[in-house]
């Protein structure tokens, strides 16, 4: 997932940074609500971590002036503010969640699946695609049973060709999915990623799971459950 | 504990039926003292009428009484009875009411004068309750016996020396005293009527003239923590309980700033021990969560150091104020060397003071002393510096001067000491938080300082006798430390 960090705390910034990181999500940060707002409105993120107590502009008017803009992205609010009048007002200004400070990491991990899942209108945390089954909460991925060890941003590859299952996904939106505002990496990268990734499958069941990963020229990757023929795109794309 | 309505309820009632009572008491006594008036007048007008026809011609005595003219003395029921007597007991004459039986008299009294008539009440001879009337009759001399009659304007005689008789007259007096028990029984339920009737006019009153007094109550039970903000309209109460309500109005207003005072302290508190808390547990946890990687948890393990010094730092402030609160430790007086104290306290804090280029101007003369805790001196010092030095103008200054006494004389022994440096965030709204625990000019408390410093400087002040005051003069914020006289 795409995940906007909206914290004053440079320690706990930084640590829940590093733990999203490390999760195979990608993380932009900011320190102030100024900013925190800029970049939830300029960019696309699958989920929003915000605090309330922030310099510059407070977590509700953040949140107030998303919503006001159209911005639809599931808000989790993390705070100490822990009475009910502020959960609730939280809440009524737009927010899809509140988690109280001091938390743990793992609930927050899980909040915000919950929350990427929701915005893919997906309930349930195990997708299952043919041989294929990803779920999204331990992160791991098997094929007819047996499991395939993906890299972080293998599975963050696959974790939205699955949520986005019988649907092209583009490569922006692959790249915007694996990368943070800042990041740059190389024009191929996603190319990359699907190729490692079709290869691993291949290894566990002789190519029929990966075959379920379609190559659409000029748009992008899909994930059905009705596999491309060897002999079509996938096949002569298969190679980034 | 009986309520203002029934205490007043109870006094109105007592005091309204006593009057009552007393009026129809008087009132009976009037009616009844005028009837018998009238009766005993009516009662002697006709023993005199009676008087007046007992003759005498040749030393023979009679009573020319008709009595078929006076049917009330004719024997029957309701009758009125007389009776004559001469001086020596005979009876000269007697009513046919009357008939063989006799009226009693008072004998003695024969010698009095006609007019000096005795009443008395008794029985009547046919047993109902009278009155009785006697009288001295002196007959009227009769000059003309043969019956030619008197001539018109002739003059009545009487014989002083001659004979006298006796005249009882007696009435029935049962009109009378039924009257007087029906006034007497009128007036007791007129009494109970009107008390009735004052009891709900005094209720109707009581409640009317005490409405105000219950919309008063109702509205202070209404009142709670979620209601502090409102106040109560002193124009709609009357004049006698409007001190009251200014006073409760007062009172709200106290209690909604110390509310709001200490809802700010349960906040900034929350935020103070939750953040460090959430960034402890996350560091640890993130950090156990990929144990093999040191990069992140040498992070993990730094930030949890970084996290307990700062949590340290709060919990010794704590301490140092709850301590300083509850006066657990005495001051220790001895002779404190003030500039040597400034500087000392200043050490610890130079280098952050030399990254932000500030300055300190310590402005004390050499020799001045103070007799103080030094210990306690020298952590007001530290925390004014610290805070000058972290909140303070970057590339300015923190000046230490005494305040001179009142006296004017040398600064051998100062008024007080002063703290300034120039500032750039604080307003005048902000100098009266200045010194509320956990109080932090950014709403966010993104800053290093927990907004302990300036409250445990106030403490420590009163502990050693100073009053500590904070002005912002052109831009420079000026802690004040003065003893308190």
């Amino acid at each position: 997932m795409r995940l906007l960090l909206v914290e004053d705390s440079q320690r706990l910034r930084s640590t829940l940074e590093r733990g999203l990181r490390k999760l195979g999500h990608a993380v932009d940060a900011a320190a102030d609500g100024r900013e925190g707002l800029w970049l939830a409105t300029e960019n696309t993120y699958d989920a929003i971590v915000l605090d309330l107590l922030l310099p510059e502009i407070d977590g509700y008017s953040v949140l107030k002036q998303l919503r006001e803009r159209g911005k639809t992205t599931p808000v989790l609010i993390l705070s100490a503010k822990d009475l009910v009048e502020d959960r609730v007002r939280g809440l009524d200004l737009g927010a899809d969640d509140y988690l109280v400070k001091p938390f743990a990491f793992e609930e927050l991990v899980a909040r915000l699946q919950a929350l990427g899942r929701r915005g893919h209108q997906v309930a349930s945390p195990a997708l299952v695609v043919g041989p294929l089954t990803v779920d999204l909460a331990a992160r791991r991925v098997w094929c007819e049973g047996r499991e395939v060890r993906l890299t972080a941003r293998e599975f963050s590859v696959l974790e939205l060709l699955a949520l986005r299952r019988g649907e092209v996904v583009s490569r922006r939106d692959l790249w915007e999915h694996l990368y943070e505002f800042e990041e740059e990496a190389a024009s191929n990268v996603v190319d990359v990623l699907v190729y490692s990734m079709r290869k691993k499958l291949e290894s566990v069941d002789g190519g029929g799971a990966a075959r379920l990963i379609q190559t659409r020229r000029g748009q992008g990757y899909l994930l059905d459950e009705a596999p491309a023929a060897p002999s079509g795109e996938a096949a002569a794309e298969g190679a980034p | 504990m009986r309520s203002l309505r029934s205490r007043l309820t109870l006094c109105l009632l007592v005091g309204s039926g006593a009057l009552l009572a007393l009026g129809g008491f008087f009132l009976y006594r009037v009616i009844d003292s005028r009837l018998e008036s009238d009766f005993d007048q009516q009662l002697v007008a006709k023993a005199r009428s009676l008087a007046l026809l007992t003759e005498m011609a040749d030393g023979v005595v009679w009573v020319e009484l008709p009595e078929e003219g006076m049917p009330e003395f004719a024997a029957g029921g309701g009758a009125e009875f007389f009776q004559f007597w001469f001086a020596d007991g005979r009876v000269l004459r007697r009513s046919n009411s009357l008939g063989s039986r006799d009226l009693p008299r008072i004998s003695s009294k024969l010698s009095a004068p006609s007019d000096a008539a005795q009443m008395w009440d008794a029985p009547l001879p046919d047993g109902r309750p009278g009155r009785m009337i006697q009288v001295t009759v002196l007959p009227r001399i009769d000059d003309h016996p043969e019956g030619e009659g008197s001539e018109a304007g002739a003059e009545v005689r009487f014989d002083p020396a001659g004979p006298k008789a006796t005249l009882v007259l007696a009435r029935g007096r049962r009109d009378l005293d039924r009257f007087l028990a029906e006034t007497k029984i009128w007036l007791g339920v007129s009494f109970f009527f009107l008390l009735a009737g004052l009891a709900g006019l005094v209720r109707l009153s009581l409640r009317l003239g005490l409405a105000p007094l219950s919309r008063l109550v109702d509205r202070i039970e209404r009142l709670d923590a979620g209601s502090l903000g409102e106040r109560i309209d002193p124009t709609d109460v009357p004049a006698e309980i409007s001190v009251v309500v200014q006073r409760v109005n007062d009172l709200l207003a106290r209690l909604e700033t110390s509310f709001a005072r200490e809802k700010a302290f349960s906040d900034h508190l929350a935020h103070e021990l939750r953040t460090p808390l959430a960034e402890l547990r996350a560091a640890t946890e993130v950090g156990l969560r990929w144990p093999d990687d040191p990069v992140s948890v040498a992070a993990s393990l730094e930030d949890a150091r970084a996290i307990g010094l700062h949590m340290e730092r709060i919990a010794e402030n704590l301490l140092a104020l709850a301590r300083s609160e509850s006066a657990q430790e005495a001051p220790v007086e001895e002779e404190v060397p003030l500039r040597t104290a400034i500087e000392e306290a200043w050490r610890p804090l130079a280098r952050a003071a030399a990254e932000r280029k500030i300055e300190l101007r310590n402005e004390i003369p050499e020799g001045l002393s103070v007799p103080t805790d030094r210990a306690k001196l020298g952590l007001i010092l530290a925390n004014l510096f610290d805070n000058a030095v972290v909140h303070g103008t970057p590339g300015g200054w923190v000046a230490c001067r005494a305040l001179p006494s009142n006296n004017g004389s040398s600064a051998k022994a100062p008024l007080g000491l002063e703290v300034s440096n120039p500032t750039a965030d604080l307003s005048s709204n902000d100098l009266p938080h200045l010194f509320d625990r956990f109080w932090q000019k950014d709403p966010s408390r993104s800053g290093p300082h927990a907004g302990l410093g300036l409250p445990l400087v106030a403490s420590l002040g009163r502990a050693l006798g100073l009053a500590v005051a904070a002005q912002l003069v052109a831009g420079d914020l000026r802690i004040r430390l003065t003893k308190v006289e």
